[in-house]
Formats: structure tokens, sequence, C-alpha cells
């Protein structure tokens, strides 16, 4: 059954035809907003009720006139979200204490993907699709968070935004918003999950080439929601420490260029359902080593100093042991070896959210 | 379960000692370290080095944050073990940062000599502070230009065009046109502020951009810039105050060299550098732990790094308020009504700090740093007229950019005229809404005209008042505007406005709930005089029929009594008819 109360605005600019003639275009953000539409509405992601997804790129909805999305049609969108689940709970539920369960289990993603501003420090501004030299236009994600955060408008807020944090403006302008008082006086809630694809005055970055048609820090986030953070659970604890650490690596592999992410997450917040995702991973002995013409080898989950699990990858035709781990840190033994006691060789290896080849001993 | 001590391990990371190299090479910049488990919890962290930190035993990954590729290294700790991991250093990898300090990409010693040479120059009475303005490109290249640069004061008169290569210093080699490395202009001021306004053309920003500086009785205000292909780079600025007299280079000098202060000159530079570069990335390259108290405490003579220390402080949670209150103490001792300290005045008392009872003063100056700007701005929404009134400080209100460390704006200023005045500023913030009919557009000048703000900003409001009516909303508040950036005094008259365009709708709601209550009026009235004409036809009619019944009443009883007076009198009777018949005849006769 879909998450009853979640809504969501996912909002992608590829083009800013009013600026520099098409320069300042992109590759990737319809892409990026496509593949999280599909998340937020998979039965194992998100599981969105469809209708409940608002998309806004230059391609959808159809039949508008370019440049789009523009600064009203993203601000409407969200205004609708927050209008319709009211109605929607009011409509459901006569008495209170039901309609305050149902806020409980409300939650709003605002996703953007496009060029943005380097606002006031806290702040990913995407630019909108009508922004020219002459007028910066565009919308702050602190300002919607703000304001839904005020109105206590839903119970968990969760903003992604892939953008740029450098572009300097003249005044970020604040939303026309006035929602009043929609939700209920819980300690620590509402909860967020905010996460920007770089830090304060950092740029974002695409790849360069390579068969990913998604943003560095898109394809990190999708890779996690998916189940490739560490851990059975994709909530919003692991997922920000699976990011930290996982697009700046990303990065430097497909760009070669630094971008670090910012996130800021209240403890708690569940993405989807429980999903093991497991990686293919190759070890090549080197030559000479204690590994080298061995069968098999022992890879070991260590934690708190002891062992979690040993499992056992077999050598192929070329001595090369194949396998699969999920996200995380390894020892490689030689079979049944224990560090951790007999003070057998170890190779320490890591799997961080995608298939792996390492070289060991 | 925690596991026992037995089942501990010690980490180490430890930088490599190159030979060639100096043990604290001056060149080199504490790193960031980070340890994570197999969870990707973060589980250690330090700068520079990390020296015998306890973990479980266990597969742990060390990363070392660098200019080019981090090292990364998974490591195993086995129970008991002591594990050093070593990362390589490279001297090619200084702070990103144009001055020529200790752990920067700027420190050569063929830059910091002529610099010092300018620094240890005495001032006259008259012009007690100095400024310098110093352009380092290391690696050579295209001859350094300053075209478009120039120094203003408060009213836009320009003190110094720095496009003219007379005022420069440079190297011997070549003449002023081969200046590829450095170049050094000083001038020496009163006490005040001065503008600094360069030439920019960051996308949304093609002009010319301003930085305020100020100027201490017995200080230099140092301007370092970075350059490419001979083009200065205000994105790469970095200031420095400097006592005017005092070596800024003392291991440049056989007799300061061995000095004791020395040592701590040369750190709280290159610490000086690290907190602005913190404050650029918002991100702490240094323990403020770690900074020596003495640098900000005792040996205070850095005024920069007390500043930039301060704001540091002021972000970091918890608070440490007893370095804050001592720092922001030794600041008004060394610079006393530093715009850049007045606003950390502003800032502390926001936590707590600082003696709330001794008042303010008015303020009429930027402070350099933007933190310190928008925290004024926001004293003076709470206290109007904190800011004074058409002083800088309130004229760029709403053309400051957002972002960045340092303050900057937009320029010119209606106030700033100058032969350099940008008319491709004005033409490209200076916009017709773009879709909408001139009267929108005629709307924004005239917002910009009234309270002087930038009409970019004019237009956003008008934007925001239309977003605001289309939601139903019936009039603006001067809360709503606070994001603007503007004074309450400019809000006012910004409402004024909306309220003579009527813009809300108000003054129609208002005539036509009279035009109703008019209405309303006069059919009650109607309705009033109906029912009272009613009242009068229907009251006549009762009399009528009332004298009628009256008259024929009184008819019938005379006849009554007549008859009865008949029978009683029969001869009074007759003689009474035949009067009657008598009189009758006589009638008729007539």
């Amino acid at each position: 059954m879909a998450n009853e109360w979640h809504y969501a605005v996912v909002v992608g600019v590829d083009q800013y035809p009013r600026i520099n003639g098409g320069d300042f275009d992109l590759k990737c953000p319809i892409d990026d907003a496509e593949q999280i539409k599909e998340w937020l509405i998979s039965s194992g992601g998100g599981d969105v009720h469809p209708d409940r997804v608002k998309v806004l790129t230059r391609l959808l909805p159809a039949g508008r006139n370019p440049p789009v999305p523009v600064f009203d049609e993203i601000n409407e969108a969200i205004i609708e979200c927050t209008e319709d689940f009211k109605r929607r709970r009011e409509q459901k539920f006569s008495k209170q204490a039901d309609q305050k369960e149902a806020w409980k289990q409300s939650r709003f993603y605002f996703y953007i993907s496009g060029h943005g501003v380097d606002g006031e420090g806290d702040d990913a501004v995407l630019i909108t699709a009508n922004a020219s030299l002459i007028s910066l236009n565009h919308i702050s994600t602190r300002s919607v968070l703000n304001k839904l955060k005020t109105s206590r408008a839903f119970a968990d807020l969760v903003v992604w935004a892939d953008c740029c944090r450098d572009l300097p403006t003249v005044t970020i302008q604040d939303l026309p918003w006035d929602l009043g008082e929609r939700g209920y006086n819980i300690p620590k809630m509402p909860r967020s999950f905010i996460a920007y694809a770089a830090r304060n005055r950092k740029k974002a970055y695409e790849p360069n080439g390579g068969s990913s048609k998604n943003s560095i820090f898109t394809q990190v986030l999708l890779e996690g929601l998916k189940g490739g953070v560490p851990g059975k659970h994709v909530d919003s604890d692991n997922l920000r420490k699976f990011m930290l650490d996982c697009v700046p690596r990303r990065a430097l592999e497909l760009t070669d260029v630094e971008q670090h992410p910012e996130i800021n997450a209240d403890t708690g917040i569940l993405f989807g359902k429980p999903v093991i995702k497991d990686y293919l991973v190759k070890l090549t002995p080197r030559a000479g080593s204690v590994f080298e013409s061995l069968p098999s080898v022992d890879i070991l989950d260590m934690d708190n100093a002891t062992i979690r699990s040993r499992r056992t990858f077999l050598a192929d035709s070329d001595g090369v042991f194949i396998g699969r781990l999920e996200t995380g840190f390894y020892g490689v033994v030689p079979p049944g070896g224990n560090p951790l006691q007999d003070g057998s060789p170890v190779q320490p290896i890591g799997v961080f959210g995608k298939d792996t080849n390492e070289t060991i001993g | 379960m925690k596991p026992s001590v037995n089942r501990f391990g010690t980490l180490s990371v430890m930088p490599q000692r190159d030979f060639g190299l100096e043990s604290g090479d001056r060149r080199s910049v504490p790193r960031r370290i980070q340890v994570t488990d197999n969870t990707l919890s973060l589980v250690a962290k330090g700068f520079g080095e990390l020296e015998g930190k306890k973990l479980p035993a266990g597969i742990y990954q060390v990363r070392v944050e660098s200019v080019k590729k981090p090292f990364e290294k998974m490591v195993f700790l086995p129970p008991k073990g002591n594990v050093s991991v070593a990362y390589p250093t490279n001297p090619e990898e200084p702070l990103p940062s144009c001055a020529p300090v200790p752990g920067s990409g700027g420190m050569h010693e063929f830059i910091r000599e002529p610099l010092d040479k300018i620094l240890l120059r005495k001032t006259s009475r008259s012009k007690p502070c100095r400024i310098v303005v110093m352009v380092t490109q290391p690696e050579g290249g295209l001859p350094i230009k300053l075209n478009g640069f120039r120094l203003q004061d408060e009213k836009g008169h320009v003190i110094s065009d720095l496009a003219d290569e007379s005022l420069f210093s440079f190297p011997k080699e070549g003449g002023p046109s081969a200046a590829t490395t450095w170049k050094i202009f000083s001038i020496d001021v009163s006490p005040g502020g001065i503008v600094l306004v360069a030439p920019e053309n960051t996308l949304g920003i093609e002009g010319f951009v301003s930085q305020p500086l100020w100027c201490s009785r017995n200080w230099s205000t140092v301007v370092f810039m970075g350059a490419s292909s001979g083009l200065p780079l205000l994105s790469t600025i970095s200031i420095y105050l400097w006592k005017i007299g005092a070596s800024f280079a003392p291991e440049q000098h056989y007799t300061l060299r061995e000095q004791y202060e020395t040592p701590y000159i040369l750190r709280s530079q290159k610490a000086t550098e690290l907190a602005l570069q913190s404050l650029i990335n918002g991100r702490s390259l240094l323990s403020m732990d770690e900074v020596d108290s003495n640098l900000l405490v005792e040996k205070f003579n850095n005024p920069m790094l007390g500043i930039f220390g301060c704001h540091l402080l002021l972000q970091r949670t918890p608070k440490n308020q007893d370095l804050i209150r001592t720092v922001l103490s030794n600041l008004k001792k060394l610079v006393p009504q530093h715009p850049d300290v007045v606003a950390l005045e502003i800032m502390s008392r926001l936590i707590g700090l600082g003696d709330a009872k001794q008042p303010l003063q008015n303020v009429h100056w930027p402070p350099m740093l933007r933190r310190g700007y928008v925290a004024m701005r926001d004293k003076d929404w709470q206290s109007p007229g904190f800011i004074v009134k058409q002083s800088m400080c309130d004229r760029i209100r709403t053309r400051v950019l957002t972002g960045g460390v340092w303050t900057r704006w937009i320029t010119p200023d209606t106030g700033e005229k100058s032969k350099f005045a940008s008319r491709s500023v004005r033409a490209r913030f200076t916009n017709p809404l773009k879709g909408k009919t001139k009267t929108l557009a005629g709307d924004a000048e005239e917002i910009s005209r009234r309270t002087g703000a930038f009409e970019h900003t004019s237009q956003q409001i008008l934007s925001y008042a239309i977003q605001l009516r289309k939601a139903g909303r019936a009039e603006i508040k001067p809360d709503d505007l606070e994001w603007t950036g503007m004074s309450q005094l400019q809000v006012k008259k910004t409402l004024r406005y909306f309220r003579e365009k009527d813009f809300f709708g108000a003054k129609r709601r208002i005539q036509k709930n009279a035009r109703s209550s008019v209405v309303r009026a006069i059919q009650a009235k109607i309705r009033q005089l109906q029912s009272e004409l009613e009242g009068l036809l229907s009251a006549t009619a009762v009399r009528t029929s009332f004298a009628k019944r009256r008259s024929t009443g009184v008819a019938v009883g005379k006849r009554r009594r007549l008859a009865v007076a008949a029978r009683k009198h029969p001869g009074r009777s007759r003689r009474r008819k035949a009067k009657v018949a008598g009189s009758a005849k006589v009638n008729k006769q007539d």
C-alpha cells in the first residue's frame, strides 16, 4: 500500500536559454528528475502515489511555453501538495486524533537539479529556467523549508538539492506563503533530511562521459536509496554517512575534481523498505603474496573487535577471487584465518556502493 | 557491547618526514584527518596528525584531505596493536591563497621582502594610516594590470586609479610592463572608510563591484590579490591589518630573525590565513583549540586573526565564551571603532555575551566581513536608526551580494557617481519586468526612486507583492519585506506607494463596500418611507370611516330622541314638523 500521506515535488532545470545563448545548459537534470521520480513511485522505494509526485522539467508537464520550469509553477506545486494533504486528511477523518496520526506519517520530498546560487551560507538556491543575466530568478530551498516547518505542513521534510552553491546574486527572495498552522505540536517534529550536493560556495558536477546519465550527487543518492548504504535499512543516518563518503569518491573518479556534499539530518527517517544490495567484488592476488595460488579466501566482516560473519570467495581459473559483498569494510584472510586471535595476515578492503576490483597481498 | 580493553588497538596518523624539508616546513598546511569504521561512521578526526587514538580492533579507513587527490588507506587494527599510517606531504600543496604568508601558495621570499619595506615605513601625523594593495602572480606570465580598479572615498571621489602604473612598485627588472610576479601600491590616508572598486564579470553581476576597507590609526590595511594571466582575481582577496613600523617578514632581517617573537609572527600569519580559508570554505581547517592562546590573547598583535577567529568561534557549538570575550576585548583595544569589531560585538550580544547595558554607537561604515554586515542590518531592523541614514552602510543595503566572505555590493550607487559609473550595470539591472505591462516596470522604478533601493530588489519586491496578491492577501506588512535588506523607513515608503496605487485593492474594496452601504441605507430609507406612507394612508382611511360611523350614529340618535319626544309631546312635535316643513318650503323657493 502506498505511503498515503507522502508527497513530492521534483524539479529539473537543464536549459537556460536567456543566459549566454545556451552556454549555461546542463546535461543531467531531466534524467535526474526522472530517476528520482522512479524511485519515489516504486513500491520498494518511496512508494508515493504517482498522483502525488509532481515533476517539473522542460518536458513535463507537456504543453507549456518555454523557458520552464519557473518559480510560479514550482511554488504552486508545493502549495498544492500542502492543500491536498490538508483536504484529504480532513475528508477522511472527522476526529482530530485520527488526523494527528495521519499527520505524523506525512512526508514531503523536494528535489531540485540545476544551476544554483551562493545563498546565505545554509541555503541551496535553484536558478529557474527563465533566469537571465539581468534577473537571476530563483527559488530558495531554505525558504521552502522554513515555511513548511513553521506551518508544520508535514511531519517529515526531505530536501535533496543537486545544484552548485557558488554564483553570487543580490537578495534571496522570500516565499509569499502564509499557510498558517497546519500540523501539530509534537516534540522533535517536523524532522528534516537536508542534503546539498556541494559545500557553501562550491560547485556540484556532472560526470565527464561514462555510462551514467545522472549528476554525481544524484547518482550516489540513488545508489544509497536503493540499498547501497551499509546495513539493511536506508535511514537518514546511514544515508548521510554513505553520501558523505561516496560523493567525493565518485566525483574524483568521474571528473577528477573535489565535490563534498553538505548534509544535515534528524535521525530516524526511513527511506523505502529494508533492502540488502550487494556488489560484485574481484580480488586479484599480487604475485608473491600469501594469497597467490590459494583456492579460496575468507572475507571477514568485523565489528567492535569481533568477527560478525565469514564468507568464502573462490578463485576462478585466473586465480582471481570473486564474490558479492554489501557496502562496508572487510578483511581478506587465508581460509580459516582469524587476525583477531592468531595474527594471520589480513588485507583490508572497502566496498563503497559499487562493483569493486582490488589487488590484495 | 563494548569490547574489553584488550581488544583495543592504537592508531596514529602522521605526515611523512621527507628529506630536504625542514620539520614544520613553513609551506606545509595541517591536513584534515578523518577515520571511519565499517559503517562509514566518523570515529576519529584531527588536523595534521592524529596520535595514539584508541579504537576497537577491526578495519578502518584513514582519509587525509588534500588540495589534490586525498590520501586514503584501509588499515587493520589488531588487538593491542600499534598501527601508524604515514601520509605523503607535498610541498606543492599549500593553501590556495595569494597572501605571502607561511602555508600559502603566495609565500615567496622575493614577494615578502618588498612588502616588508613598505610596511616598515612610518606615516605622517596627518595621515596615520596606510592602504597597501599587493597583487601577486608567483608563476609569472602576462604583466599584471589593474585596469578598472580604483580606490574611492565615501562620496565616490576617486582617491587612486589603480590602472595608473606609476603608482606601483614592482620588480626592478624589465620595468612596469614586465611586472609579472608582483605589484605593490601604497598610500597613506586618514582614519576611516575607503572603497575598493573592481570590475567583475561573474554571471549575474557584470560591471563593477565594491568592497569596503577600514583604516585604523597606526595600522596598515593590506589587501592581497592573486592574478591569473595578468588579471587580478577579486575572488582571491585576503586582507590583513599590520602595525605600521612593524616587520611583516622578520625572518628576512638578520637582526630580527632570531628574536623570540619571530616564530609567533609567522605562526599568527599562517593561522590568520587558515582562519580565513576556513570561513571561505565553510569548514574549519584548523582547530581553534590548537591555535595557541598566545596568538589570540597574550601576544595579540594581529587584529585580523582576532576578527576571523572570533567569527569562527561564534559559529561553533558549544561556544568558548571566555575566549570570545577576551578576543573581543583585545580587539577593542587594538583597533577601536573598527566596523568589524562593532559587528562582532552585535553578534556576541545575540548569544548573551557582552554588556547589553552599554549602548552601541550608531554605525555608518560597513564591516569588511559580510556576516558582520548582515548582523548590523538585522540589528537596524530591530532598532531603526542604528545604521545612520544615508551613510555608506545605509546606501548599500539592497545591493550587497549574497554569499562570500567579504562584504561586496554592486556599483554604481546613486551616491557614488564617478567617471567610471557603469552604464552597463544600470542597463543590466534596470530591467522592465519581461512579459509584464509597462505599469509594473514603472512601479519598480518608482519604488527605487522613492526608497533608494536597487532596482533589481524593487523588481523582486514587486514580484513578491504580486504573488501575495494572487494568494489572496489583502495587504503586505512591514515584516514581510525584511528579507529585502531595506530599512524600516524604506519599507514604509514602499508600503505607502502600494497604498497609493491601491495595489491590493483596499480602496476599491472600501469603495465597493461604501457604495453598498449607501445603497443599503437608501433602500432602508425607502422602506421606512414606504411604511410610513402606508401608515399614513391606512390612518386616513380609518378616520374617514370612523367619521362616517360617527355622523351616522348621531343622526340615528337624534331621530330616536325626536320620536320619543313626539310620543311624549305630540303637539310640540307637530309644531316642530311644521316649522321644519316651512323652512324647507322657503329653501325650495330659494
